[in-house]
């Protein structure tokens, strides 16, 4: 019998469950404002920008926030190794707040009143 | 010499410790048999999946690397500043304390300059290897991580493409389940590579259940001599054949999988006159034809079963067809005639390769696999080294692919498969959890790969920061401009604003592995430091100002020896498996474990934080698993972290150390993951379009002529520089294949295996067809000189045979060492890499490939 590719599996939800164990969530600040602690690393690192950069940001906010605070902060070229051609994070520059990956830009951060944000750019290219 | 460990040379002590082999990429899990502190053997662990209890020739003479006398024991500094083929460094021994204070202030100053000034190199041999320089590089602020001759030569194409199309590091039959292999210039399950071992137990079970396998090759050597058919062809040409097979099956035969191509692939989306997507004005997304609503909509509010292939439709004011259609038409032009015409292999053997191939997928079956029902293609076409390492690199690799996606053999049972792309985890922790996911045009993302930046969506062509200029030609992973003739005038012309001053090297014996030696002295020359960790002198550590005795695997403790999983753990149905390797005996005189000396180093540097926070994010560590500020970790203490932080707290090291490894089954949503997970695969590569003009843009007014037809959406037959060659008398084709004897330069140390070498009829001579060679009055055994156009010469023994075809001329592994500090190794073999050059002309200009097929004549040497 000859049956579509597509229609040989259906319904299944194997992919969509999550994981046993969650990395705890945070729960979101009351207080309307958040200090936030960047901390970049390695060549992000730059010996004029003292580390950690503090910005003031609102409750529920995303790693545009950040990104867009340090701009104001340490001007665009310190971008410039973070984001791509179109404004988005390049897949080689990992952030991380309170310890938990963030993967996209518009993602609200769940923090308590302090977050801690760690930026990395890691190696690009790798062959063999 | 390493010596019997006096503090294991107790009584009792009688161990078989549970470990991994670092002979080759492989990293088998071994258990290695400790006497009185000393290593009598090495076995495979037959509790691993990695390996399955099997060691090849090289796992079992690890032991003679280990103990080899040769071995670097002391610190050594060069006396002689002058540096150069043939200078004597002059080396002096000197302390731990010295050679780290030297190289932390040659760091701290060219970090505070321009950290991207260091080059951070490793061999692709040990594994073990890449997380930690690869987070050191990362903490340093360098973007130049290269990974030596072993990742040029191997996976610019093949890594590339297998990621992009089936979100893993490599492909393999499913040997459990396919019927009909094709292999082009691959040799998975029959000689070295990724999951060695596995693959040969599962390929020798696959073919005496039946798998026919054909093995297209310019040589029949380890896969072609298991062959059910041998397909001898023209070295290089490996496109013009897949092309021509792709061709009869759409448009002679007609069997194709439109289901799979509707469903899973790009095939359906409108193409303009512009050769780019036609897009929804409003929410951008590709649009393809509606059958249903005979309108042309967003390919994501249409049913698969409704999305036209072929025709030709008019939307957003233009004609345009569907993807599949554009393959369609520019197949034709591939007839079997055009194609005997290039690859030499018979126009009615290509027609009756490709409708084998399409009727033994079986397009439209389904199988049950542990009680779930899945589509069956039981068909695979697999490339690897031989194929893709020409100029047409990428094409090469493709056009064999695009026989998967044809018949939808692609991720499911039987067919080809990525290496583990989709995992759930550990049960009890979700950890490592990764799946490929979709970008806005539907096509898949990888879920987990080697480097940080994914092989597809490419990032976005640029000015270069990078001296490997990978920043602009963003298809390239590795690139030859580290140590090509022409780096200075390429990064003059791109305007790179720093250079190279500091190397620091693992391993890496790049003076043989990349290109001709006297092109790649003069890179290294320009350093003005250099910092080799090694364990023997080799050609590339004469270079060297520092050398650092490195420890052996035997001596050596990592937490993640087979992880990715999309690198070297097999593929198909089984158990995960992720298994440790740890020291089975102590360091010996002053060798230091390369994992311990890079904290050192990051310590005097000033650079833990950075450090930790590099290992964070490499490891993916989470709290409260992850290195804490500048906290000084051992290697041992974060590998202790990384297998807690995937496996639970009761899991850490010591209960590793004492399991050896940890599995579990996989379960077939995660093997054939491919009907489960919404994602398109590209059989139509518009990205290419938009990446060609702004490369060119930004070369053309350097002066810089990059070809279009690189940069096409579809595959095509693209010459290497050998296949241009007229001058007279110069009428083989010479290429290099991986010996299974030998893992790159670096096991012709190895007495066993310099001994089994020695047996072997090919290892250390070169192979010509018997018939050409006899006309040409030459005799086995024949002592003859190898030239190239360029005139680059070698010398070698004839070994006339039957099994490589009459135009090609095979040379095994990375041999002819000419250095002391490798005594077994120096003078065996031939060395062909001598042959090959090192510049912008011998690159493709697509994905940086170096072209490693040489036109040669062959002179017999006057004695
Ligand atoms: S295949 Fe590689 S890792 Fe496996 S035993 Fe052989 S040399 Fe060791």
């Amino acid at each position: 019998m000859e049956v579509r590719w597509d229609a040989a599996v259906s319904g299944s939800r194997f992919w969509s469950e999550q994981p046993p164990v969650e990395p705890p969530m945070i729960a979101a600040s009351n207080h309307g404002w958040i200090d936030v602690r960047v901390w970049p690393f390695g060549i992000l690192a730059d010996s004029r920008i003292e580390r950690p950069i503090m910005l003031e940001l609102g409750d529920g906010f995303t790693l545009r926030d950040v990104i867009n605070g340090l701009e104001a902060r340490c001007g665009a070229e310190f971008l410039d190794g973070m984001l791509d051609g179109k404004g988005e994070l390049i897949s080689h520059c990992r952030v991380f707040v309170d310890g938990r990956m963030i993967e996209r830009l518009e993602q609200p951060v769940p923090s308590g009143p302090q977050a801690d944000v760690e930026i990395i750019l890691l190696v690009a290219t790798e062959g063999g | 010499m390493n010596t019997a460990a006096p503090e294991f040379a107790v009584a009792a002590d009688d161990a078989w410790v549970p470990s991994s082999c670092s002979l080759c990429y492989g990293s088998c899990s071994i258990l290695a048999h400790r006497v009185d502190g000393v290593v009598v053997k090495i076995e495979g662990n037959p509790e691993s999946v990695v390996g399955k209890g099997k060691l090849c020739g090289k796992g079992v003479s690890g032991i003679m690397t280990h103990y080899d006398p040769n071995r670097l024991t002391k610190p050594l500094r060069r006396t002689n500043p002058k540096k150069g083929l043939g200078e004597d460094p002059g080396w002096k021994e000197i302390s731990w304390d010295e050679a780290l204070s030297e190289l932390a202030e040659v760091l701290k100053k060219v970090r505070q300059d321009d950290p991207r000034k260091l080059v951070v190199q490793r061999t692709t041999t040990v594994t073990a290897g890449r997380t930690p320089f690869q987070t050191f590089a990362a903490a340093f602020g360098t973007p130049n991580f290269s990974v030596s001759g072993g990742g040029q030569h191997c996976g610019n194409g093949a890594h590339l493409i297998s990621g992009i199309m089936h979100a893993s590091w490599s492909v393999v039959p499913d040997f459990a389940y396919c019927n009909y292999a094709m292999y082009f210039g691959a040799s998975k399950g029959h000689a070295a590579g990724h999951a060695s071992c596995s693959n040969m137990g599962l390929a020798a079970d696959a073919r005496a259940r039946g798998m026919k396998m054909v093995v297209v090759d310019p040589m029949a050597n380890f896969a072609g001599a298991k062959a059910t058919e041998w397909v001898p062809l023209r070295v290089g040409t490996d496109a013009a054949l897949a092309m021509s097979m792709a061709n009869v099956m759409v448009n002679e035969l007609g069997m194709v999988d439109r289901p799979y191509l509707q469903a899973r692939t790009n095939s359906p989306y409108l193409i303009g006159p512009d050769k780019r997507y036609v897009r929804d004005p409003e929410s951008k997304k590709p649009l393809v034809w509606d059958t249903a609503a005979n309108a042309a909509r967003p390919f994501s509010e249409v049913a698969a079963a409704d999305m036209a292939l072929e025709g030709e439709f008019f939307a957003n004011g233009v004609k345009c067809q569907p993807a599949f259609m554009k393959l369609k038409e520019h197949l034709l032009k591939f007839t079997p005639e055009w194609g005997e015409s290039v690859s030499t292999v018979p126009a009615k053997n290509i027609r009756r390769l490709a409708c084998e191939f399409a009727t033994e997928a079986r397009i439209g079956s389904t199988i049950m696999v542990d009680g779930v029902t899945l589509p069956y293609r039981p068909v695979a076409a697999v490339a690897f080294r031989g194929n893709q390492g020409h100029m047409n690199s990428t094409y090469n690799f493709f056009a064999v692919d695009l026989l998967n996606q044809l018949v939808g053999a692609a991720d499911v049972v039987g067919s080809c498969l990525g290496f583990n792309p989709a995992s759930k985890g550990f049960p009890e922790t979700g950890r490592p959890r990764y799946v490929p996911t979709a970008d806005e045009d539907g096509l898949m993302v990888t879920g987990m790969w080697m480097g940080y930046h994914y092989p597809y969506p490419a990032a976005e062509p640029r000015m270069p920061k990078n001296l490997g200029l990978q920043d602009l030609f963003v298809m390239g992973m590795t690139s030859p401009f580290l140590n090509s003739i022409d780096q200075e005038e390429l990064w003059q012309k791109f305007e790179v604003p720093y250079r190279p001053e500091v190397l620091i090297n693992f391993g890496a014996n790049l003076m043989m592995s990349i290109g001709t030696s006297e092109v790649v002295a003069k890179s290294l020359e320009r350093y003005k430091f250099i910092a080799s960790f090694d364990l023997f002198l080799t050609e590339t550590s004469q270079f060297a100002d520092i050398v650092l005795p490195d420890a052996s695997y035997l001596q050596s403790t990592d937490s993640r020896s087979n992880f990715p999983f999309i690198f070297s753990l097999p593929g198909g149905m089984g158990e995960w498996c992720w298994p440790i390797r740890q020291e089975v005996v102590p360091l010996d005189g002053e060798q230091r474990r390369f994992s311990e000396v890079l904290l050192d180093l990051a310590d005097r540097v000033g650079m833990r934080a950075d450090l930790n926070a590099a290992y964070n994010a490499s490891m993916n560590l989470q709290t409260p698993y992850r290195l804490e500020g500048d906290n000084a970790y051992t290697f041992p203490e974060i590998c202790d972290l990384e297998l807690k932080n995937n496996f639970g707290p009761e899991r850490g090291l010591e209960w590793f150390k004492e399991h050896g490894l940890i599995k579990w089954k996989k379960q077939p949503e995660e093997v054939y993951w491919r009907p489960f997970v919404d994602v398109r695969v590209p059989v139509y590569w518009e990205f290419m379009v938009s990446m060609w003009e702004k490369i060119n843009a930004i070369c053309e007014p350097r002066g810089v002529k990059i070809p279009q037809e690189y940069y096409d959406p579809l595959p095509d037959f693209l010459p290497c520089r050998s296949h241009l060659c007229q001058k007279s008398g110069f009428d083989f084709y010479a290429f290099y294949y991986r010996d299974t004897i030998h893992t790159n330069s670096f096991t012709m140390e190895n007495p066993w295996l310099d001994e089994a070498a020695e047996l072997d009829p090919f290892s250390y001579y070169v192979a010509i067809h018997a018939e050409v060679g006899k006309k040409k009055g030459l005799h086995d055994g024949q002592l003859v000189w190898v030239e190239s156009e360029a005139g680059r010469k070698v010398k070698g023994r004839i070994r006339l045979t039957q099994a490589v075809h009459p135009e090609g001329l095979g040379i095994a592994a990375c041999a002819g060492h000419w250095g002391k500090g490798m005594p077994v190794a120096r003078g065996k073999g031939v060395f062909f890499n001598e042959l090959l050059e090192l510049d912008f002309d011998h690159v493709s200009p697509n994905n940086l490939n170096l072209d490693l097929c040489v036109k040669v004549r062959v002179t017999p040497v006057e004695v």
